[in-house]
């Protein structure tokens, strides 16, 4: 225990620096994000536990059952007992603030989903070393594949194509569908990729984001190639929901969602470029990422949430009006952020590791 | 001339980096850029590369401002730079096949130089690897090999050898060679004084963020030249250690 005692005092003091290097406002708005979009989300579940904090026990004790279970991590580096290893990892998982997060989160919306939420904490089922993942359609433009093959191995993208499969199972399983379930979920899929827009160069890290400087091309070059696998990304659930939506409410709402989904990737291609240049965090595999400051965050909450008024109004002017203005601000930003990239370039490159 | 910086200064806050630094390297030269941890040689690169604005100074390569147009440089040069500055989630064969329609590369002619390189480099059983999952010798060849894949007029190679497997380094080393004797010019930074006195044909040793000593290898030696400006600390005994 002598020996495991500065090891647990240095993941404390990790965990610690992580939340006191950024203001509380930040992590509070972050985490008040999460939470409006759960509830968001369970308008269309339907569903909510008596006692979440029930399954968020349960969470904990299944991710630290299986990541005792798992191989060596950093903690391995170290000559520690297999016991040692196992409070480590212990608490790994208890003091990292998102482990709760995410499974108070989780606890709202399944009493069994802090279980499935504790094993996905565990690495080995998704990463093994050396083992190959996903390449993507090969045929993709390099950069666009790259961003796609980064971002599909983050939980913010998980958790979007969850919702996206859980809105297609409920359609399916729900002849008379609600109207409102349409144009919300579209709003829940944008606001919960909405890290992924607003840290475009998140999941490069520092270097790559070097290799995009040393490339020749300009900023507005950058922007635009990152905002074409943002689009890819985004377009992938929301199509979905969109064909589901055309089938189960003809093709009005159909309609009606496809306008609500092109100002959603129009609002948080601009936002999102402008933000990225602006306050640029890291973004890490199989974890969920920083995020932004809180302002940027309840910015792109707010325009997220638009187009879902638009189109719970009815009126289709206001639809094609907010469409319209969506592409006017997502070409002025993504023009602006260009020129901002080129010369911030420098301050980008120092907040990312 | 290929590489032509004038008056080049980096500040950090109130550390001054850079304090100052003027290079000439010709077309058909091999540079050596030397000095020790923290002397300045790394930002130098950057700031000639273009990842780095210089507080002050000018910078001109290839005959081309890199203030005035830094696409038209960065398109003209090739960058092996210090972190490397790979994707994570690309393999190494498709770095190069990135890379190559960038620099205006069919995508033919990106295959063929990127087979010929990696082949050369000892890579060719490695190229679907990923680079966040390959080792950094790998990653370091897989970079040296982006520089090199357009046929750049200037390399800039921020220490090249360290980490590289020697059979790898020779192939490097002949690369660089046989570049320079066609006309391109090389940059290089390294702590490897042996191997840089062997390569470089001109060098430049930084200390301070200061240009100290510059001239011609074969002159005088470069390790009484290199340690006649940069003060080794005093030797000592360890009875504790072995």
């Amino acid at each position: 225990m002598a020996r495991l005692g500065p090891l647990l005092g240095g993941l404390v003091k990790i965990r610690w620096r992580t939340l006191t290097g950024r203001s509380n406002a930040e992590i509070t708005g972050e985490v008040l994000l999460l939470l409006a979009a759960a509830l968001l989300a369970e308008r269309v579940v339907a569903y909510l536990p008596q006692l979440p904090m029930r399954g968020v026990v349960a969470g904990l004790a299944v991710a630290w059952l299986a990541m005792s279970w798992g191989p060596e991590g950093a903690p391995g580096q170290f000559p520690l007992t297999r016991g040692g290893r196992m409070l480590v990892r212990l608490t790994e998982v208890v003091v990292n603030p998102l482990s709760w997060v995410l499974f108070y989160v989780s606890a709202r919306v399944s009493p069994w989903a802090p279980l499935l939420a504790g094993l996905a904490m565990v690495e080995w089922p998704v990463v093994k070393p050396g083992k190959r993942l996903s390449a993507g359609p090969s045929r993709w433009p390099a950069l666009l594949r790259k961003d796609v093959r980064a971002a599909v191995r983050l939980f913010d993208t998980m958790i979007a194509g969850g919702i996206a499969l859980m809105f297609v199972a409920y359609a399916v399983r729900e002849p008379n569908m609600a109207v409102e379930a349409a144009w919300i979920v579209p709003v829940v899929l944008a606001i919960s990729n909405s890290n992924l827009a607003l840290n475009a160069f998140g999941t490069d890290q520092g270097t790559g984001f070097d290799r995009y400087l040393l490339l020749p091309m300009t900023g507005a070059d950058i922007v635009r190639s990152k905002t074409a696998s943002l689009l890819v990304l985004l377009a992938a659930p929301l199509g979905l929901v969109s064909l589901v939506v055309f089938w189960r409410l003809g093709w009005a709402m159909g309609a009606s969602v496809v306008l609500e989904s092109l100002t959603l990737l129009l609002l948080l291609a601009g936002w999102g470029a402008w933000t990225s240049v602006h306050t640029p965090y890291p973004m890490r595999a199989y974890r969920f990422s920083d995020g932004g400051s809180v302002f940027y965050g309840l910015a792109a909450f707010a325009l997220c949430l638009a187009p879902g008024f638009a189109a719970a109004s009815g009126a289709w002017w206001l639809r094609f009006a907010i469409l319209g203005l969506a592409g006017v601000i997502a070409r002025q930003l993504m023009a602006a952020a260009g020129r901002r990239l080129e010369l911030r370039r420098e301050l980008i490159r120092a907040r990312l590791p | 001339m290929r590489i032509h910086a004038e008056g080049l200064v980096k500040r950090f806050g109130s550390f001054t980096a850079v304090a100052g630094v003027d290079l000439t390297v010709a077309a058909g030269e091999i540079h050596g850029f030397l000095g020790p941890n923290g002397a300045g040689k790394s930002t130098t690169v950057k700031m000639l590369t273009g990842l780095l604005i210089p507080t002050a100074g000018t910078v001109v390569i290839n005959g081309i401002s890199l203030a005035a147009d830094p696409v038209a440089v960065k398109r003209s040069i090739g960058v092996l730079p210090e972190d490397l500055a790979l994707f994570d989630a690309l393999t190494l064969w498709e770095h190069l096949t990135l890379a190559g329609p960038l620099y205006g590369l069919t995508a033919a002619e990106t295959a063929e130089r990127a087979g010929q390189l990696l082949r050369y480099l000892d890579l060719d059983r490695e190229r679907h690897t990923e680079a966040g999952q390959a080792s950094f010798g790998m990653r370091k060849k897989t970079a040296f090999a982006m520089a090199l894949l357009h046929n750049p007029k200037t390399l800039f190679l921020d220490e090249p050898f360290e980490g590289i497997d020697p059979s790898s380094a020779e192939n490097m080393r002949e690369l660089l060679v046989n570049l320079a004797a066609k006309g391109a010019a090389v940059f290089i930074t390294s702590h490897l004084l042996d191997v840089v006195e062997k390569l470089v044909g001109t060098y430049s040793i930084l200390s301070g963020g200061k240009v100290v000593a510059s001239g011609r290898t074969g002159e005088r030696p470069l390790k009484e030249v290199y340690f006649g400006h940069i003060a080794r600390p005093a030797a000592e005994e360890f009875p504790w250690l072995g």
